[in-house]
């Protein structure tokens, strides 16, 4: 059976990474392609990169730098923020994304994911999404959580999925950055609302909430400050979760 | 050695191409007949949907060219689409290469795309496991599965809600389910023993 994904997540701004400087055995880089291949080296099932991209300079520096991330990287590679093109695709894609991840535009949109998943297959398309819990439903929101859009979580899943969303980044508003664990209520019932993989995001704090998610059958985490905050590399993470029995690809 | 990697599409070819240059190579691209020259063998990519490549081939002017070095004995290696394409058709909508009886048909299973890392349980038989440790495990993402008439071409099973074929040999073609591009060291020292069996076809480096 597939083994769940323990995805770091790298958030990138002006060519470098905003959060999470602190290894044990590397200097305060804020080098994307050095963090990231230390990520690969540790055991990270994926990468998650994350851009924060302002100008067009921004752009063409990210672009350099996740070719040089291609080079050395030997496991799939998401990138996204900021996508607002089919051409903006194309040429993450050209410098070595596997996927690239799509929110507010794809909200604002649609029609970009069907065509990014007709041109390059659903494979590539990874919907993000952030949602919020109000009172009886789920709404969600649209850049990085501060805009609320009219859309109910269900209804926004079914249309991405029908659209040609071959994967969900689903984030908790409600929980990210609370470190007390992942929402596993709207987890759960993201998971009954799409027959795609969703990547759990917002609110672990500790190995424990990695394995309360997997144990329900969540079939990837993505990780932030339990990795950033916690001084916890994914080596450590992985072996803690083997230890607890859960099927993960450790030893690698 | 000279590597052909066949983009018969917008294939997204820099995981690919990235992994063949760690192991010191330099793939060029095939995308017309314009491209065509002398090569060692073969490389099918693995991204993207079966539907129009055989057209696009023929488009192309790649199609005979293909066959006859499938005649000729270059070993072939097949990654994910890329080895579905060896068989007749896909479910998927679209024709194949022809080259092995069978079909390629969806998985069975309530998630689907199967993403992730999984393991690949080898039959006894030789293929490119060479200094791998085993549990073989790669990285996987697809919804279509392989059905070869002939299972005794089935190197390697992988169980995602059903069993299906992760790896095949049929002289000259290699097929891999999974992604060797993307799936770490094993990944790496998968692809080098397929080039080793290039540069080497009559050595013992197959076994094992």
């Amino acid at each position: 059976m597939v083994k769940p994904r323990i995805i770091p997540c790298l958030d990138v701004k002006h060519g470098r990474v905003v959060k999470g400087v602190n290894f044990n055995d590397l200097r305060d880089s804020g080098d994307p392609v050095e963090m990231a291949v230390k990520y690969c080296d540790d055991g990270a099932d994926e990468i998650v990169w994350l851009d924060i991209v302002a100008t067009v300079e921004d752009e063409e520096i990210s672009l350099d730098l996740i070719q040089r991330a291609r080079d050395a990287l030997s496991i799939p590679l998401t990138v996204g923020g900021g996508i607002r093109s089919v051409r903006h695709v194309e040429q993450l894609l050209e410098h070595g994304a596997d996927k690239v991840s799509i929110n507010t535009y794809g909200l604002e949109n649609p029609a970009i994911l069907a065509q990014v998943a007709q041109r390059w297959g659903e494979q590539c398309l990874v919907v993000a999404v952030d949602a919020k819990r109000e009172g009886d439903h789920y709404q969600v929101y649209s850049h990085g959580g501060r805009t609320r859009t009219p859309r109910h979580l269900d209804e926004w899943l079914r249309e991405a999925q029908d659209l040609g969303a071959g994967e969900f980044l689903l984030t908790s508003i409600d929980t990210d950055g609370t470190q007390q664990g992942y929402d596993l209520p709207m987890l759960r019932y993201a998971r009954q609302v799409v027959h795609r993989p969703v990547i759990a995001s917002g609110g672990a704090g500790n190995v424990d909430h990695l394995a309360s998610a997997i144990q329900e059958g969540q079939q990837a985490v993505l990780l932030a400050s339990l990795l950033h905050e916690q001084h916890l590399t994914i080596g450590q993470i992985k072996k803690q979760l083997f230890e607890k029995g859960l099927d993960i690809r450790w030893p690698l | 050695m000279e590597i052909a990697v066949i983009d018969y599409g917008n294939g997204n070819l820099g995981s690919l191409l990235a992994a063949l240059r760690r192991l010191g190579q330099r793939p060029h691209v095939v995308r017309t007949a314009k491209d065509i020259r002398h090569t060692d063998t073969l490389i099918f990519p693995g991204v993207g949907s079966m539907n129009s490549v055989l057209p696009r081939l023929k488009d192309h002017g790649l199609f005979g060219w293909l066959n006859e070095m499938r005649s000729a004995g270059v070993p072939i290696l097949g990654i994910c689409l890329g080895m579905q394409l060896f068989f007749d058709e896909s479910a998927e909508g679209g024709e194949g290469l022809h080259w092995l009886p069978g079909n390629v048909t969806q998985i069975d299973a309530p998630i689907l795309p199967h993403i992730g890392w999984n393991t690949v349980d080898a039959t006894p038989d030789s293929f490119l496991w060479r200094n791998l440790t085993e549990p073989y495990t790669f990285y996987f993402v697809h919804t279509y599965r392989v059905q070869p008439a002939d299972p005794g071409i089935v190197r390697g099973l992988t169980q995602y809600y059903e069993t299906f074929p992760a790896a095949l040999y049929a002289p000259p073609l290699y097929g891999v389910q999974f992604h060797p591009e993307l799936s770490g060291t094993s990944g790496a020292q998968l692809l080098n023993n397929f080039l080793e069996i290039v540069e080497d076809p009559h050595g013992n480096l197959a076994s094992g």
